[in-house]
């Protein structure tokens, strides 16, 4: 046991060394960018390396919406957004038809609070995908199939209160696929299994591209 | 994996964040001497307790849980890459410096640089000891819990410790000069 006077000179040496770290309020910014987002090793998080389309982004955030490093701003017009990945039209009537360009891995970020923007509440995710058990009623109200591939349309309207669309973007081996979902705001679940078949009550875009609600007929 | 996040589960989560990221950050600054492994180290940490938070938040300390699992992400790292195992129990046999010696070298640092160089030539265990003990004042039975060792083994892990940590601060070389990995 190191004598007290020892004891005490570390205490005072291990407080004046902590007390040196160098922009701490810059370090917490930086931290809540990242929004502790899983699947980004922090070795190259460290380096500054961003990943679009990293393996498994779940938004744990501290209330804020920050991304990992500045996104590509989307172009907008009245009532439209365009991305790389897709196109968000805001319509009269309230809903929002979405299109996911082939081959697409969603940001999550981006469409999430683009989705936001137009009173769609949602929940985006990469790597992974949330549900709820039981999974809420109403969906095929919610999101009907348009004859264009890969295209919904959303009537947030139809929404039931506390529920939230649940979008999981997953790379399989056919490419990428968007499983979405109702889900319950208060109780859900996510894993970062990639779904084989559409979840129940909601819908799968991409390679796999089956419906298990009929209005939502062909999504593909 | 899998993970639960409730609206006000996730609102509690952010909270405990906010409060444990600047004790999580100095911790980590310590034990890897570097500030930017040390916010890696945070991010880690906090997301290990997010997939947890739903055990996490019914534990009576969840910033102790989130210290130990930053202290256990070092040592992991370290046994990574050094299968050592002695760390605890030093061979060297090297001529250990007084307390009184350690004490006054302490008090004559006057470049924390070069402390947390010294630090850094210390076993990522020993560190541990050190960190836990006189950063984040500990008990030494807790950190034996933490580290998984006795008590006993904690006291005189301490003082070996603190006497290599005096030795480095004896033979520092300009930090500038020296490699900032610590040892594992």
């Amino acid at each position: 046991m190191p004598t007290e006077e020892l004891e005490n000179e570390l205490r005072r040496a291990f407080a004046r060394a902590a007390a040196d770290i160098p922009e701490p309020e810059q370090a917490r910014q930086r931290l809540l960018q990242r929004n502790y987002r899983p699947g980004r090793g922090h070795r190259q998080l460290a380096a500054g390396i961003a990943v679009a389309t990293a393996a498994a982004a779940v938004v744990l955030g501290l209330g804020l919406t920050g991304a990992f490093g500045p996104a590509p701003a989307p172009a907008r017009g009245l009532g439209t957004i365009r991305t790389a990945a897709f196109t968000l039209v805001e319509h009269a009537n309230g809903t929002a038809t979405l299109t996911i360009k082939p081959g697409s891995i969603l940001d999550p970020d981006t469409l999430q609070n683009d989705l936001r923007q137009y009173g769609i509440p949602a929940i985006v995710t990469t790597g992974s995908f949330c549900s709820s058990d039981p999974t809420p009623p109403g969906f095929s109200q919610v999101v009907t199939g348009q004859k264009q591939p890969r295209t919904i349309t959303i009537n947030p309207a139809a929404m039931p209160p506390g529920t939230e669309l649940s979008f999981g973007n997953f790379r399989v081996a056919a490419g990428p696929e968007t499983a979405i979902q109702l889900i319950d705001t208060n109780s859900y679940t996510c894993t970062s299994t990639a779904p084989t078949a559409p979840p129940p009550g909601g819908v799968m875009v991409g390679p796999a591209s089956v419906s298990v609600d009929r209005p939502v007929s062909k999504i593909k | 994996m899998d993970w639960v996040r409730h609206g006000a589960s996730k609102r509690e989560f952010d909270c405990f964040a906010a409060e444990a990221w600047d004790p999580l950050l100095r911790t980590g600054y310590l034990m890897t001497g570097d500030a930017k492994d040390a916010e890696d180290l945070v991010q880690e940490t906090l997301l290990k307790v997010a997939r947890r938070w739903n055990r996490v938040r019914a534990m009576d300390h969840p910033a102790a849980y989130a210290r130990r699992i930053l202290i256990n992400l070092v040592l992991h790292d370290a046994g990574r890459r050094s299968r050592q195992r002695a760390e605890l129990w030093p061979q060297d046999g090297g001529a250990e410096t007084a307390d009184e010696s350690a004490a006054r070298a302490l008090r004559e640092v006057d470049d924390q640089a070069e402390f947390r160089w010294a630090l850094a030539q210390l076993p990522a265990r020993q560190r541990a000891v050190l960190v836990l003990r006189y950063w984040a004042d500990l008990p030494v039975a807790e950190v034996a819990d933490i580290l998984g060792c006795s008590e006993g083994t904690v006291t005189s892990t301490a003082s070996r410790a603190a006497a290599r940590l005096a030795e480095a601060l004896a033979h520092n070389a300009p930090p500038a000069t020296q490699t900032r990995s610590p040892q594992p």
